[in-house]
C-alpha cells in the first residue's frame, strides 16, 4: 500500500549497503591492497589520521578504501573506531627538535643553523600530468627504487638518516625575538577535548587539540581569510619540518621514559608581526604560532600555525590578527571539525516531515495575518476615500 | 540479528543498576529506592574512631563507585572530620575506581560516613552561576529510611505536590545543614542518603525540605 | 587488527568510564531542570546530527532487562530509527518493541508518543540545537552567561517581533519554554503539539545533543511554561476539524502524505494521518474489532 513513505526501513537499509558495495566493485578491477593505499596514497592516509585523530596507518588505509577515497568519511570511520579504544595514558611531552628530519625549511633566514633541506617536496615541480605514472609497472617501480639507492650511494642522505636539527624558534628565543619558553613548564595534563566538552574561554592546549583534528579545507579557508584581508595576520614561516618523531611514555611503575615507537609528522612554527602578547609587560616580540599534523601535512600545519597565532593575538588584544572571522576563537573551533560539520549538514537528508508540518501551520498563520492586514488597510483606504469625497 | 557485545561483568551490572536507582531517586525526590547488594566486594572497610572500629555502610560507599573514575575528585568524612587522603580507606576507594583524592572544596563527590558529618556540607563546592553543574554530590550514610513514619515533607520538581518520607537516627541539625547548601539556586549540593539496608533517597538542590 | 569479521564491543558500545561521565551529567541535569550540562560526547559509528546525543544517553542508562523502542517522526520503521535500533540491539541484545506502553526506554527524534508515558518509563530525546538563545546570541560564551543571569530579555523581544511581523510566534518547533521557573530551554524539534506534554508529566525526559555536547532534563512533575504574551497565547498546530484518515483520531498530531490512486486525475491525493504510527495502528485494530463485534 506504500502507506508511510519511510516504512520498510530495514530492507531499504540492507539493500543500500549492498548497492554501495556493488558500486565500489562494479568495474571488476583488482581489489586495492591496504599496503598499496598506505604507501601510494600517503596523503589520503595522513589526512584520515589527522582528522580522525588516530595514528594508525593501516587502519587509515582501510578507512580510505572503505570510504572510496572520501576524506571526511575516512576520518569519520577512524574517529568512531577510536571511541572503542580505552585511553591508557598520555605520552610524555615531546619537542619537535627530536624529529629525524627528511625535510626542514625556514623562510625567515637565508641560512639557518643546520642548513635548509628541501627534501621530498612537490613545491618546485612543474604540475604537468605525468603519463609515465599512468603506465607504471613492477619494472619501473624497481628502477625508481634503484635510482634512489644510487643517489644515496653517491652521497645523498637516506630517508630519515640525517638526524636532528636545532630549531629555528630556539635560535629566535636566544635572540629575544620571541617570548622565552616558561622556565617552569606546566607539567599538568593538557586539556583533553575528548574527555571534557570544550567551553569558552578555552586554554591553548584545547585550541591546539581542536585545530589538530580540524578539517584541512576549513583551517585553510580561515587561515587564508585572515592573511588575505579579513584580519591582520602577517605570518613568516620560521620553520617547517617533516620526518619521524619518537614517542615516549613514562613507565607505569618506574616512571622512566620509554620510547614506544616513531610516527611520521609535520611541524610548523610561524612568527607574526611585532606587538606580541608580551608587549605590554616586556620588550616587543614576535608572536609564535604552532602547527602539527600526523604524516606529511604541510598546508594543514601552516594553516594551524597561522590560526594559533591569530587567536593568541586576539585573546591578548594585540594589535595584529585581532580582527576578522578567523580571530573569533569560538567561531573557528566550533565550526572546523569536518566530521561534526558534515554530519549535521548531511542530517537534513533525514525525514523532517513532523517539523515541516509544524512549519506549514506557522506559514498558514503568517499568510492569514498578511491577508488580514492588507484587507484592513484596503478598508481603511476605502473609508478614507469615502470620507474625503463626502 | 547478530549481537556483538560482551556481557557486562558483575561490577558493571551493579554500577548500572545502582545508577538507575539513583536516577529514579534524583528524578523523584523522596521516592525510596533500593541499592543492590554489592556482593562483589567481600571485604567492606572499617575506620577507627576513639579506638572503636566503624564499619562503612556498604551500600553507600559502593554506590559512589558507580560514578567515580579517573576524571573525578573524591573526599570522605566521618565524625565531622575529613579523612586524610593517604589513609587506608581512601586507598581502598582509589584502587577500585581510579579516582583522584582531593580536599573538600575541590571534590566532585564526597562520602559522609555519618549524619554528624553533614555539618561539613557547607564547605563543598556549589558550582558557579555559569557552570552550576560543576558542583559536588554528597553521599550520606544514615541509619534508617522508611515511608511509614515520615519525618520530612519534600516539595519541588519531580514531586507531585508534596512527598513525605521518614529519615531516622540523624543529628538534629541535619536538615539545616542540607538547607544551607541550597539557599542560592542554581548553585548547590546534591545529596543522596542511603540507609543500612540500602534504602536510598535523593535530595537534589531543587528539593525543599521541611520538618513534619 | 582483529581477523574476526565482527568485533566484540562493550555492552552499550561506549566504554564504562564514558558511561560514568554521561551518568554524572544526567544526574546534574536532573538537579538543574532545563539547564544545559556539557558532556564530552564520544564519536559514535553514527554521524553527528543523526542522534548521537540521544544514543549516548541510551547507551549510558540501558540495562540488559530494558525494553527499548526507537522512533523517528513518531515512526518505528523510519530508516533512521531502524538504524539506531540496529546499533543498540547489536551492542546490548535488549528486547525491542514498537508498543509505547511496553517500553521502559523510548528514544525519539521529533515526537513525544501520543500515549501518555508512565513513571517507570524514560523518554530520551535526540537534540540538534540545544540553546533557545542561539536565535538571538550565537556566541556560546555570552549565551552561557545570559543563562547564568536569567538574562532572557532579548528572547522576549525576538518573540514580540515575530508576533508583529508574522502574526504568530514564528518558532514552529524548538519552541522555547521556561522550566521550573528558572531556565529557558529549547524543546528540541518537537512540534508545539508536544510542548505542553512535557509539563507535570509522570515520565522523566532526558535530552541529548551529541554534536553540541550537551545534556539536559525535565524531571517528572516539573512546570513547563511556553514563552507567550498575555494578549497572544501559545498555540499548538491543532486545526479545528482535523482528523486522521486512517484511525479517525481527532486529538493527535497529524502529518500529510501522498496516496497513489490511479483513478484520480492527479494520480493520487494528499491526506493526513497520525505521525505516531504505533498509536494509529492500535486504534485501527480496535476500530476493526469493534466493527466485527456485532456480527
Amino acid at each position: 500500500m506504500g502507506y508511510i513513505a519511510a516504512r520498510g526501513g530495514t530492507t531499504a537499509i540492507l539493500n543500500a549497503e549492498q548497492l554501495v558495495e556493488y558500486l565500489r566493485l562494479q568495474g571488476g578491477s583488482t581489489p586495492l591492497e591496504l599496503i598499496q593505499i598506505r604507501d601510494q596514497l600517503r596523503h589520503a592516509v595522513g589526512r584520515a589520521m589527522n582528522e580522525g585523530a588516530l595514528y594508525a596507518p593501516m587502519l587509515a588505509a582501510l578507512a580510505v578504501k572503505q570510504a572510496e577515497g572520501d576524506s571526511i568519511e575516512a576520518s569519520f570511520l577512524l574517529r568512531a573506531y577510536r571511541s572503542t579504544l580505552s585511553r591508557i595514558m598520555p605520552t610524555l611531552p615531546i619537542s619537535g627538535e627530536t624529529i629525524r628530519c627528511m625535510r626542514r625549511i625556514s623562510a625567515s633566514f637565508k641560512d639557518i643553523p643546520g642548513g635548509q633541506m628541501l627534501g621530498p617536496s612537490q613545491d618546485y615541480q612543474i604540475r604537468l600530468l605525468n603519463n609515465l605514472i599512468a603506465s607504471e609497472t613492477a619494472e619501473s617501480v624497481t628502477a625508481v627504487l634503484a635510482a634512489y639507492e644510487l643517489l644515496v650511494d653517491t652521497g645523498m642522505s637516506a630517508d630519515g638518516a640525517i638526524g636532528h636539527f636545532p630549531k629555528v624558534a630556539d635560535y629566535m628565543r636566544q635572540q629575544q625575538m620571541i617570548a622565552p619558553l616558561p622556565a617552569d613548564p606546566d607539567t599538568s595534563e593538557p586539556y583533553d577535548i575528548t574527555r571534557t566538552a570544550i567551553s569558552f574561554p578555552c586554554p591553548r592546549s584545547a585550541r591546539l587539540q581542536s585545530l589538530a583534528q580540524g578539517d584541512t579545507g576549513c583551517l585553510l579557508t580561515y587561515a587564508y581569510s585572515s592573511v588575505r584581508g579579513y584580519g591582520d595576520a602577517h605570518p613568516t614561516l620560521a620553520e617547517l619540518r617533516f620526518g619521524y618523531l619518537p614517542i615516549q611514555v613514562a613507565h607505569p611503575l618506574t616512571g622512566e621514559a620509554i620510547t614506544i615507537g616513531e610516527i611520521s609528522a609535520t611541524e610548523c612554527e610561524i612568527v607574526s608581526k611585532a606587538h606580541s602578547v608580551a608587549a605590554k609587560q616586556n620588550t616587543p616580540r614576535f608572536n609564535l604560532g604552532y602547527g602539527f599534523t600526523f604524516g606529511h601535512g604541510e598546508v594543514k600545519s601552516i594553516s594551524m600555525a597561522i590560526l594559533d597565532s591569530v587567536l593568541t593575538q586576539a585573546k591578548a588584544k594585540g594589535l595584529s590578527g585581532e580582527s576578522g572571522p578567523a580571530a573569533n576563537e569560538e567561531f573557528v573551533l566550533l565550526h572546523s571539525d569536518g566530521i561534526e560539520a558534515s554530519g549535521f549538514t548531511a542530517h537534513y537528508k533525514l525525514p523532517h516531515y513532523v517539523t515541516f508540518e509544524a512549519d506549514l501551520k506557522v506559514l498558514d498563520r503568517a499568510r492569514e495575518h498578511t491577508t488580514t492586514q492588507s484587507q484592513t488597510r484596503l478598508q481603511e483606504i476605502a473609508t478614507r476615500t469615502q470620507e474625503a469625497s463626502v | 540479528m547478530t549481537t556483538t557485545f560482551q556481557p557486562p561483568s558483575l561490577f558493571e551490572t551493579f554500577c548500572t543498576t545502582t545508577f538507575r536507582v539513583l536516577l529514579d531517586c534524583m528524578a523523584r525526590p523522596g521516592t525510596i529506592g533500593q541499592i543492590p547488594e554489592p556482593s562483589m566486594f567481600t571485604q567492606i572497610p572499617t575506620i577507627t574512631f576513639d579506638n572503636q572500629p566503624i564499619l562503612a555502610n556498604r551500600f553507600a560507599l559502593t554506590s559512589c563507585l558507580s560514578l567515580l573514575d579517573q576524571e573525578t575528585r573524591f573526599a570522605q568524612a566521618a565524625n565531622n572530620t575529613w579523612i586524610d587522603a593517604q589513609s587506608e580507606i581512601n586507598r581502598w576507594i582509589q584502587l577500585r575506581s581510579n579516582c583522584r583524592l582531593s580536599d573538600a572544596p575541590n571534590a566532585l563527590f564526597v562520602y559522609l560516613w555519618d549524619s554528624a558529618s553533614s555539618a561539613l556540607l557547607h564547605e563543598l563546592n556549589p558550582g558557579t552561576l555559569t557552570f552550576p553543574e560543576q558542583s559536588c554530590t554528597a553521599f550520606v550514610a544514615v541509619p534508617e529510611i522508611n515511608d511509614t513514619e515520615p519525618t520530612w515533607r519534600l516539595r519541588g520538581p519531580g514531586i507531585n505536590g508534596h512527598c513525605d518520607v521518614g529519615v531516622h537516627g540523624v543529628v538534629a541539625d541535619f536538615v539545616n545543614h542540607v538547607n544551607i547548601t541550597r539557599t542560592n539556586f542554581p548553585l548547590g549540593i546534591d545529596i543522596v542518603c542511603i540507609d543500612a539496608h540500602g534504602k536510598c533517597i535523593a535530595l537534589p538542590r531543587t528539593c525543599q525540605i521541611s520538618l513534619k | 587488527m582483529s581477523t574476526t569479521p565482527e568485533q566484540l564491543y562493550n555492552f552499550g558500545f561506549i566504554d564504562e568510564d564514558s558511561k560514568r561521565e554521561v551518568r554524572r551529567q544526567i544526574l546534574k541535569a536532573i538537579a538543574l531542570p532545563g539547564h544545559q550540562v556539557p558532556f564530552a560526547s564520544r564519536d559514535l559509528p553514527i554521524a553527528r546530527g543523526w542522534g548521537t546525543g540521544g544514543l549516548q544517553i541510551t547507551m549510558a542508562i540501558i540495562a540488559a532487562d530494558d525494553t527499548l523502542k526507537v522512533i523517528d517522526q513518531g515512526v518505528d520503521e523510519c530508516v533512521n530509527a531502524v538504524n539506531l535500533r540496529r546499533l543498540l540491539q547489536r551492542t546490548t541484545g535488549v528486547t525491542t518493541t514498537v508498543d509505547t506502553t511496553a517500553a521502559s526506554i523510548i528514544q525519539t527524534r521529533h515526537r513525544i508518543p501520543e500515549e501518555p508515558m508512565r513513571r517507570d518509563q524514560i523518554l530520551v530525546l535526540q537534540v540538534p540545537m540545544v540553546d533557545p538563545l542561539r536565535w538571538v546570541e550565537p556566541n556560546l560564551e555570552r549565551a552561557t552567561i545570559m543563562h547564568g543571569e536569567s538574562d532572557y530579555g532579548r528572547m522576549w523581544v525576538y518573540m514580540y517581533e515575530s508576533v508583529v511581523k508574522a502574526g504568530d510566534l514564528r518558532i514552529a518547533t524548538q519552541y522555547p519554554v521556561i522550566v521550573a521557573g528558572r531556565y529557558m530551554m529549547d524543546t528540541t524539534p518537537i512540534p508545539r503539539w508536544d510542548v505542553m506534554r512535557l509539563h507535570n508529566a509522570e515520565a522523566l525526559f532526558l535530552f541529548g545533543a551529541g554534536r553540541e555536547k550537551r545534556i539536559y532534563a525535565v524531571p517528572p512533575y516539573t512546570t513547563i511554561e511556553p514563552l507567550q504574551f498575555e494578549d497572544f497565547r501559545f498555540k499548538t498546530e491543532f486545526v479545528a476539524g482535523q482528523i486522521c484518515a486512517r484511525c479517525g483520531a481527532q486529538d493527535a498530531f497529524l502529518t500529510s502524505h501522498f496516496v497513489v490512486d490511479s483513478d484520480h486525475p492527479d494520480g493520487g491525493h494528499w491526506r493526513s494521518s497520525c505521525s505516531d504510527t504505533s498509536f494509529c495502528d492500535k486504534r485501527v485494530l480496535v476500530n476493526a474489532t469493534n466493527q466485527e463485534a456485532p456480527k
